[in-house]
Parts: C-alpha cells; sequence; structure tokens
C-alpha cells in the first residue's frame, strides 16, 4: 500500500509523465497507471479528475471534448508547452530525491551489516 | 430489468444535487464511468454489478463535489459554500439577544410560558423528593443489606393474613437453632411520651421504644455517649437522643441520671444517649429501654409464644440465603404454635417502609405506599405536560411574528439545523429560567407540603447529587419536547413565501393540531377535576353514611383507675354526661377469634368472627337497635360471664333461624345468645359489616363517655378533673378524644389523597386555562378585523362574544368525552378500596364538565369580551 500523501505527492509528475507520450483521456489514464505500476498504484476517478482540474487550471495540461471511436464523447487531456517543460524540472525533483535516498539506504544496510 | 442507461440517468440526477459539481464536470465522470462499466463488462461482470461497483469506488456526489471545490477555491481549508457552517459564536450572542428581547416584547406570553412551566416543573421536583425521600428510607444502616424484618402469613378462615408482628420468644429461640442467622433485634415502641426527672415532668416529642442490646450493633444509630454493647444490657437502662436529653436536662451530663416513666414500676438510668434518629427511618423513637425487662410491665413472660405483638428483625450471614433461613423460622414458629400454621417472609428492611401493608404495622401512620407515590408522581407529570403543550400552542401560534427574522436568517446563509438549534436553544433556556422560578416556588411551598403529607423534608436536600441530576435532565428534557415541533415547524418556513408581505398564515394542519393538543389539554384537566370531584364525594359518603351506631358527642378515653365504678358515677353525677360505658368503640382494625364453634356448625366453615367488649350500658351510649331479643343486664348476674350477643351478620353466618337460647362456645367456655343486635360498623367502610360476637368485658381498657351538646368545654373540663382525683397516676394527662374524630382518623390517608389531588386540580386547571388564556387573546388579534366588518353589517356583542366563544366550548366538550370514561374507570379502582362507596352518577360528571367549562370560559371570555366590543372605527384602522 502507498500511502495515501505519496500518492498525492507523486500523483503530479505521474500524469505529466504519461501525457509526455500523447494526449489521453480519464479512464485510459486510470488504467495505464495500474498497468505500468504493475498495480502497486490504484487511482480512483474521485481521485484523478480533481487532479487533471487542478492541472488544468495550473495551465500544465489542456483539454478538449473529442468524439471517440465507439461515438461517445469524451474529455482528452495533452500537454501544453509550460507542461512539457515542467515534466522534465519534475524529473530532476524526483531523481534528486531518489538519489539521496538511494545514498542514505546503503550508509543503512552498511552500518546494519557491521553489526 | 436493469437499465444501465436509466441508472446512470439517477446517478446523473443525484450528482446535480451537489453544487459543488458544474456540467462539465458531470459530463466528464459519466463518461469515465460509461468506459469503466464497459470495461467491466468486457470481462465478464453484469451490468448491474459493474454499475454497482463502479459507482462505489467514485464515492458520494458530495465528497466528489467537495474534491471539485478544493481545486477551484481560493483558500485551501476553504468551506464550500453551501455547506453547514460549525458554530459561530457572535452568532450565539445575536441568539441571545434576540431571544431576550422577543421575550421582552411578548411579556404576556412569555410570562404565561415561564410560570405555567415553573409551576409545571416545581410539582414535578417536589415529587421527585418527596420518592427520593421515601426511596431513603432507612438505607443508611450500614448492615442494611443483610437485616429484615420477620413477617408471618396465616390464612385464618381462608383469607391470607401477613402480620409483621411475632411471638416475643421468637428472637433468642431462632437465633439459637437457625444457623443462618448471626443477630436478632426485637423491638416495640409504646405510646406515651411522658417522663419524670425529679417532680417535672416532660413530654418528649416522640414515643419509646423498647428493643435488645444488640439494636446498636445490628443498626447504625450511633451512640454520642455510652457503650453500643452494654448500654441496653440493664435492667434499668435507659438511653435517650441528643435532643431528648437536651429537652429534660438542658445543659446537665445526662449519664447516670434517674429518670421515671409515670404508670411504671421502678427507675430508670440513663446508660447512653444516641444521635437523634433520622427523619428517613421507619423507627423513631426519643428513648429506648430493654426489652426484656419492660416486658413483664405488659404481663408477657420470657416464654410466652402467645404474645404475639413483637417487631424481629434478623442479620442474615454473609453468604446465607433468604430462601433457605425463611423456612427454618417458619418450622422453629409452628413447632410452638402448633395452630398457626404461618408461612414466614422475610423483608428486606428497606422495603419496610414502601412495601408494607400489614396490620398493626410499627409505622402505621407515616407508612409510605407506592402506589400514591406513582399516582402523585403522575399527576406531576401531568400538570408539567399541561404546560408543555401550552408552550407548543403558543410558540407555534405566534409563529407569525417569527416568520420574518426565519426568512432573513435563511438569506443571510442560515440552513435549517441553525435555526432549530437556535430554537431549542431558546425552549432549553426558557426551561431553566423557568426551572429557577420553580425552586423558588417550591422554597415556598415544601413547609404546606411538609404539613400535608406529614413529613420533614428539608429544602437542602434537593441539591443531593441525583436529584441534581435528575431535575436537570427532566428541565432539558422539557426544554426539548416543548420547543421541538415549534422548532421544525419555524424553521421550515421557505423565505421566498415569508419575505412576501401579509403572505403568512397558520397552516390547516397546524390549526389541527393545536386543536388536539388543546383538547387533551382539557381532557387531562378535567380527569384531575373529577378523580378529585369523586374523591370528595366518597369522603362526603364516609361522613354522612349512617353507621347504625351513634358516635357523634362520644368521648373516649383510658380506664386507669382502681375502682371504676366509683369514678363513673362521679362523672355521671355531672348532668351533661349522658352515660358511661366501658366497651370498645369502632376500632380501625379488628383482631378476629379464634375457636368459635356453635349449635348445629356444619364442618369448619370459614368464617371469622370478631370481638367487641361490651358492658351493660353500651346499647344506650352508642343507640344501637336489637334485632331480636335482649341485651346484657345487672339484672341478669350471669350475663357477665356466660352470656353473648351476635350481630345480625355473625346469627347469619352461624345459620340460626332464631338465634336466642342457641349455645356459642369460643375456645373451650360456652355461652348462650341472649339477643341479636342490629348490624353497625364497627370498622372503617373499608371492610364490610363482619361478624361479630359481643361478651361482658370487666377489664377491657377503654371508657366511652356520652355527653350533651351542651357546654361541651366544661364537660370536658369537669371530666378531665375527675379523672385526675381518682386516677392511679395523677402525673398522667388524660387523652380524652372525640370518637367522631377518630373515626375520621380511620380515612386519613384518603383525606392526603384528596387534598393533595385537589391541590393539584387547581394548578391544572390554572395551567390549562392559562394556555388557553393565552391562544384567545391570539386568536381575538387575528380576527380583529373580521370582528369589526361584522360589527358594521350589524352583529351584536354578545353575537361575536357567542361567535369566538363556541369554538373552546366544543373542545372542552370533546375533551370530555375521552375523561369521562378515563376518570370513571380510575376512580372506581379506587372506589374498590371501599367495601361500602358513593356511586357518583352522571350529575357529578355533568357538574365537573359544567365547572370546567366555567373556569375556561371565564378565560376565554375577558379576550373576547374585549375584542368584540371593540369600536369598528378602532379595529378597521388597525394594520
Amino acid at each position: 500500500m502507498t500511502t495515501r500523501a505519496l500518492v498525492a505527492a507523486s500523483a503530479k509528475p505521474i500524469v505529466l509523465s504519461l501525457l509526455i507520450t500523447g494526449e489521453s483521456y480519464g479512464y485510459q489514464i486510470l488504467q495505464r497507471v495500474r498497468l505500468v505500476s504493475g498495480g502497486t498504484l490504484k487511482w480512483s476517478s474521485a481521485m484523478l479528475y480533481p487532479v487533471l482540474h487542478r492541472l488544468e487550471k495550473e495551465g500544465l495540461i489542456r483539454s478538449e471534448w473529442k468524439t471517440s471511436e465507439e461515438g461517445r464523447m469524451r474529455k482528452y487531456y495533452s500537454l501544453t508547452e509550460r507542461g512539457r517543460k515542467d515534466f522534465f524540472a519534475e524529473k530532476e525533483q524526483w531523481f534528486g530525491v531518489h538519489d539521496a535516498l538511494k545514498k542514505f539506504w546503503a550508509q543503512a544496510e552498511a552500518v546494519k551489516a557491521a553489526e | 430489468m436493469f437499465d444501465l442507461n436509466d441508472a446512470i440517468r439517477q446517478w446523473k440526477k443525484s450528482l446535480a444535487s451537489n453544487p459543488g459539481l458544474e456540467d462539465g464536470q458531470r459530463a466528464e465522470l459519466e463518461a469515465c464511468l460509461r468506459d469503466e462499466v464497459a470495461d467491466l463488462v468486457r470481462r465478464g461482470f453484469n451490468p448491474e454489478e459493474a454499475f454497482a461497483r463502479v459507482t462505489k469506488e467514485m464515492g458520494s456526489a458530495e465528497a466528489m463535489g467537495l474534491e471539485f471545490f478544493k481545486v477551484y477555491a481560493k483558500s485551501p481549508i476553504g468551506r464550500p459554500s453551501w455547506t453547514r457552517k460549525g458554530i459561530e459564536p457572535s452568532l450565539l450572542w445575536n441568539y441571545a439577544k434576540i431571544a431576550l428581547r422577543k421575550f421582552k416584547r411578548q411579556k404576556g406570553y412569555s410570562i404565561i410560558n415561564v410560570s405555567g412551566l415553573a409551576v409545571g416543573l416545581a410539582c414535578c421536583a417536589l415529587m421527585m423528593l418527596w420518592v427520593h425521600h421515601e426511596k431513603s428510607y432507612d438505607r443508611f444502616h450500614v448492615n442494611g443489606d443483610s437485616i429484615y424484618r420477620v413477617i408471618k402469613e396465616t390464612s385464618p378462615g381462608g383469607k391470607t393474613m401477613l402480620d409483621a408482628r411475632t411471638p416475643f420468644p421468637l428472637g433468642p429461640t431462632i437465633l439459637a437453632k437457625v444457623p443462618e442467622i448471626q443477630a436478632i433485634c426485637r423491638f416495640q415502641g409504646y405510646e406515651g411520651r411522658d417522663l419524670k426527672y425529679g417532680d417535672k415532668v416532660i413530654t418528649l416529642d416522640r414515643n419509646f421504644g423498647t428493643a435488645d442490646p444488640s439494636f446498636f450493633e445490628i443498626f447504625s444509630f450511633p451512640l454520642l455517649q455510652g457503650d453500643p454493647k452494654t448500654a441496653l444490657a440493664g435492667p434499668d437502662a435507659i438511653i435517650l437522643t441528643e435532643s431528648a436529653a437536651r429537652k429534660i436536662f438542658g445543659t446537665e451530663d445526662p449519664m447516670g441520671k434517674v429518670l421515671t416513666k409515670p404508670g411504671h414500676r421502678g427507675n430508670y438510668r440513663v446508660t447512653g444517649v444516641m444521635k437523634d434518629m433520622p427523619e428517613n427511618s421507619h423507627i423513631k423513637v426519643d428513648s429506648l429501654v430493654a426489652i426484656a425487662y419492660d416486658a413483664p410491665n405488659h404481663d408477657v413472660g420470657e416464654n410466652d409464644w402467645e404474645s404475639l405483638f413483637y417487631y424481629t428483625y434478623v442479620q442474615l450471614r454473609p453468604a446465607a440465603s433468604v430462601s433457605a433461613a425463611a423456612p427454618k423460622v417458619a418450622a422453629v414458629l409452628n413447632d410452638y404454635l402448633r395452630n398457626l400454621k404461618a408461612e414466614i417472609l422475610l423483608q428486606p428492611l428497606k422495603d419496610v417502609h414502601l412495601k408494607s401493608h400489614f396490620q398493626w404495622d410499627l409505622d402505621n401512620d407515616g407508612q409510605g405506599s407506592q402506589s400514591t407515590l406513582t399516582i402523585f408522581s403522575l399527576a406531576a407529570i401531568g400538570v408539567l405536560f399541561l404546560a408543555v403543550i401550552n408552550f407548543m400552542n403558543l410558540s407555534t401560534a405566534r409563529s407569525v411574528q417569527r416568520a420574518k427574522e426565519v426568512g432573513l436568517r435563511k438569506v443571510g446563509g442560515a440552513c435549517r439545523a441553525d435555526l432549530v438549534g437556535q430554537f431549542l436553544g431558546e425552549s432549553i433556556l426558557l426551561s431553566f429560567c423557568a426551572l429557577g422560578l420553580g425552586l423558588a416556588v417550591i422554597g415556598f411551598a415544601l413547609p404546606l407540603f411538609n404539613a400535608l403529607a406529614g413529613k420533614h423534608i428539608a429544602f437542602s436536600r434537593m441539591f443531593d447529587f441525583p436529584l441534581v441530576l435528575g431535575l436537570a435532565g427532566m428541565t432539558l428534557a422539557t426544554g426539548i419536547v416543548s420547543g421541538v415541533y415549534p422548532a421544525f415547524f419555524l424553521s421550515s418556513f421557505q423565505p421566498s413565501r415569508v419575505l412576501k408581505a401579509g403572505a403568512v398564515s397558520g397552516s390547516r394542519s397546524q390549526a389541527a393540531l393545536r386543536k388536539v393538543l388543546v383538547v387533551l389539554q382539557f381532557a387531562l384537566t378535567l380527569f384531575f377535576v373529577m378523580g378529585t370531584a369523586i374523591v370528595g364525594r366518597q369522603l362526603q359518603y364516609v361522613r354522612e353514611k349512617d353507621l347504625g351506631i351513634d358516635t357523634h358527642d362520644v368521648i373516649t378515653t383510658f380506664v386507669d383507675f382502681q375502682d371504676f365504678q366509683t369514678v363513673k358515677n362521679a362523672f355521671l353525677a355531672n348532668p351533661n354526661v349522658l352515660s358511661v360505658t366501658r366497651s370498645s368503640p369502632p376500632q380501625k382494625e379488628q383482631r378476629g377469634l379464634s375457636g368459635v364453634t356453635w349449635e348445629g356448625k356444619a364442618g369448619a366453615e370459614g368464617s371469622e368472627f370478631f370481638p367487641v367488649p361490651v358492658d351493660p350500658d353500651y346499647l344506650e351510649t352508642f343507640r344501637v337497635g336489637m334485632a331480636e331479643g335482649r341485651f346484657f343486664s345487672r339484672d341478669f348476674p350471669a350475663d357477665l360471664n356466660e352470656s353473648v350477643v351476635l350481630n345480625q351478620a355473625a346469627a347469619r353466618a352461624m345459620g340460626f333461624v332464631s338465634p336466642v337460647g342457641k349455645k356459642v362456645s369460643i375456645g373451650n367456655r360456652s355461652y348462650t345468645v341472649i339477643g341479636v343486635i342490629k348490624d353497625f360498623h364497627q370498622t372503617s367502610l373499608h371492610r364490610p359489616i363482619e361478624p361479630m360476637i359481643l361478651r361482658q368485658s370487666e377489664f377491657y381498657w377503654e371508657a366511652c363517655i356520652r355527653i350533651s351538646p351542651r357546654n361541651v368545654s366544661e364537660t370536658i373540663a369537669f371530666l378531665q378533673a375527675t379523672a385526675k382525683r381518682f386516677s392511679r397516676n395523677p402525673d398522667v394527662s388524660f387523652p380524652f378524644e372525640f370518637l367522631d374524630d377518630r373515626l375520621d382518623g380511620f380515612y386519613a390517608a384518603e383525606r392526603k389523597v384528596e387534598a393533595v389531588l385537589g391541590l393539584f386540580t387547581a394548578i391544572a386547571l390554572f395551567t390549562a386555562c392559562l394556555g388557553l388564556f393565552g391562544l384567545a387573546s391570539f386568536l381575538a388579534e387575528r380576527r380583529t378585523k373580521e370582528l369589526g366588518i361584522r360589527k358594521v353589517l350589524g352583529a351584536s356583542t354578545s353575537g361575536l362574544i357567542a361567535l369566538q366563544t363556541r369554538e373552546f366550548t366544543k373542545w372542552v366538550l370533546v375533551s370530555a368525552l375521552a375523561a369521562v370514561p378515563a376518570s370513571f374507570f380510575a376512580t372506581s379502582l379506587w372506589l374498590h378500596r371501599f367495601a361500602y362507596h358513593a356511586h357518583p352518577g352522571p350529575g357529578l360528571f355533568l357538574l365537573s364538565i359544567l365547572a370546567t367549562l366555567f373556569v375556561a370560559l371565564a378565560a376565554v371570555g375577558f379576550q373576547s369580551t374585549q375584542a368584540a366590543r371593540l369600536n369598528p372605527v378602532e379595529s378597521l384602522r388597525y394594520e
């Protein structure tokens, strides 16, 4: 189980990295999150849509209503130029945190082994 | 059949109820829902399951709305405008201000509400105080849970009789023979409050008692001076209460002082001083002597099993069971008294006060009664209920005046719960104000109540923790019950309607509810009125019934003379003394005779016979008629030991056609019936006329004196002086009692019921009329214009009054329909306590209804008359 705080924090970079490969709609995003994370992350629609709206309000993504192949109306989201920039900035940040964590854990392992 | 599109339509509707979700957001959520459902269906779910699963995962409309709101909110901790705010402290102040202002503006209504509730709460609080007091009896004993009183149950003549009195030797015998019993204490109280110290006779406040030395170990009556183990052991020991000691000796040390008791042999020496016995103890005496050394004064020997008049208390061992001990006690008793065939009940000490309905009990006058307690508590709740109805009626009736406030508050953002809270808060606040006033009322009314109920309850008991808790709870409940309907009614107003000028008028259903409540109120009031009327009627019946015996102008006194005949002659020397007899006057209760047989008695018939000790002057003094034969006479010396007179009931019970000359034996003595006296009431009217056997007795302890109704006080002074001259104990003051007063005393409990019920009725009537008055003035106010127009069109003042009062009359009459059968049923239950009772006819009920109607119309009439007399010029200009 991933904690709520971590799910909330990682929502933005995940959505950005999904959309960098091309436009997508809500349900597809949900499914791809589940698929890519191997089931570790399970998002609900009640959680996803407010996130999408917040990103749109911040100007990182834009949305457009289109008719799907089945003939239903769907709202498609895609990255804006700012969103694209933000994606790289996010990635830097997360890698920074990731590297730091890796070093801390390596130290912790070494101390544990020495005991 | 499940239709997905239909289900989705419904779901969208529910989303629409949340103002946080906009159209686009709802469309997006719907698209997602459809995608997910389609996917699940592809994976093998049926549409219904899939739909249920997805909607559950999405959560409620409210939660989703709140999430979306957060996205667009300016501040991350903001609250959506459509959700309820928590408590707003600045508004609380506004609520209080409005409540206070309303109180001031509508003084009349507020006074009606508060005073009605105050009286109702005061009644309930008083009853709680009383119940609390009654239930607190004998709970102060440390060993209380293991102390029991021995009650014997016998069935003479097939009738079950419970008696708290036991033979003198029973206590020590069962202590030795029944292993469950750890300790015993015998007790008996006696009339007589005089003690002599030096040559001074002091009358104490309470009677004197006799008990075993174990008294101070079993019961928790603390000794201030003296040793609890030995204080009551000596033959001349006497223990006084603190206040008795102060009364006799003042500031002197009482220990070791010598006292005598008028009429008793020997001296007493003070061996202990105990604290005054608490008011809530069923044993209440001012002095106590050793029972073992006192018994001979009453001709009772140590092994006298026939002396069936001592109370025996037992303390059981910690693990002992009552059900095991009781049969063993019964076995001991039946062993010594073979004819008794008694069962034994062990009555827990805490039940003695409230749950004893035995003959000849220790505390018969102060005895509590569970049923009286219940009746009065219900009556008090009834009065409170009347006040609550007033509150509900007046606040809904006057709701129009608050409609605008409700509208404005709603426009300003108040939701329904805020308003309900506000109005409930108001009524709870009002209830607590009323409680304050009610407590003040109790402060004044408690002495009156104490006098009525014969209690000494202190006001400070009101602040005992359980009572405070009960009072607060009751007041809170009153506030909620009286406020909840008005609160929900008022808060339901729609701003758009109430803010339009003059748009609100009372709804039809609300007026109907008001009618129902008023009818209920009057039904209850009428119930009270009729109940009081019937109780009063019965007491009048009791006073006026021809008893078959003339008890007027008859005085009774104790016979304590060396030679009764000399005293009698001295009495008769006064021309105002008409006759003197040494006979038993009517008694509250009678004890039956055992072993009565007669000529031709077939088998063991079950009639119980009662003895009446008389002398030949009985007939003249009591003016009872003979049905057959003759009465006792001094001309027939054999009458003294060999003759009896039966009453008609006894002659019937024995099956005699011509009783005179028949033989009757009592125990092993045989008598001849010389006459039959006409039936008369020897006991209270609770009991039927029992079969009685009149015998001559030279040793009966009461004398009855018929005096002339002229110069009564002079005659009594003469009797008093003469009695003192001849008495064996010149110290004893002679109690002269009018027989009629004693007969009145038989109905003391009923008289108490009448007094308290009367009080409740007055309060109920007052409260109901207060409400009616308020309602009438409100209705009259609302109809001012209508009345003005009617008057212009030619209606007379009296016609207008009739128009207004007609409806109230109707309500009272409808309520009578409910009240008559209810009170008829309830009072007939009560009347069955009497073997002879009045039969309340329709007249009594009619009179009660008319009286209530009259009072109700008086309450309504004032307002109606004022409204009807208003000059149309004035009334039509109004508004």
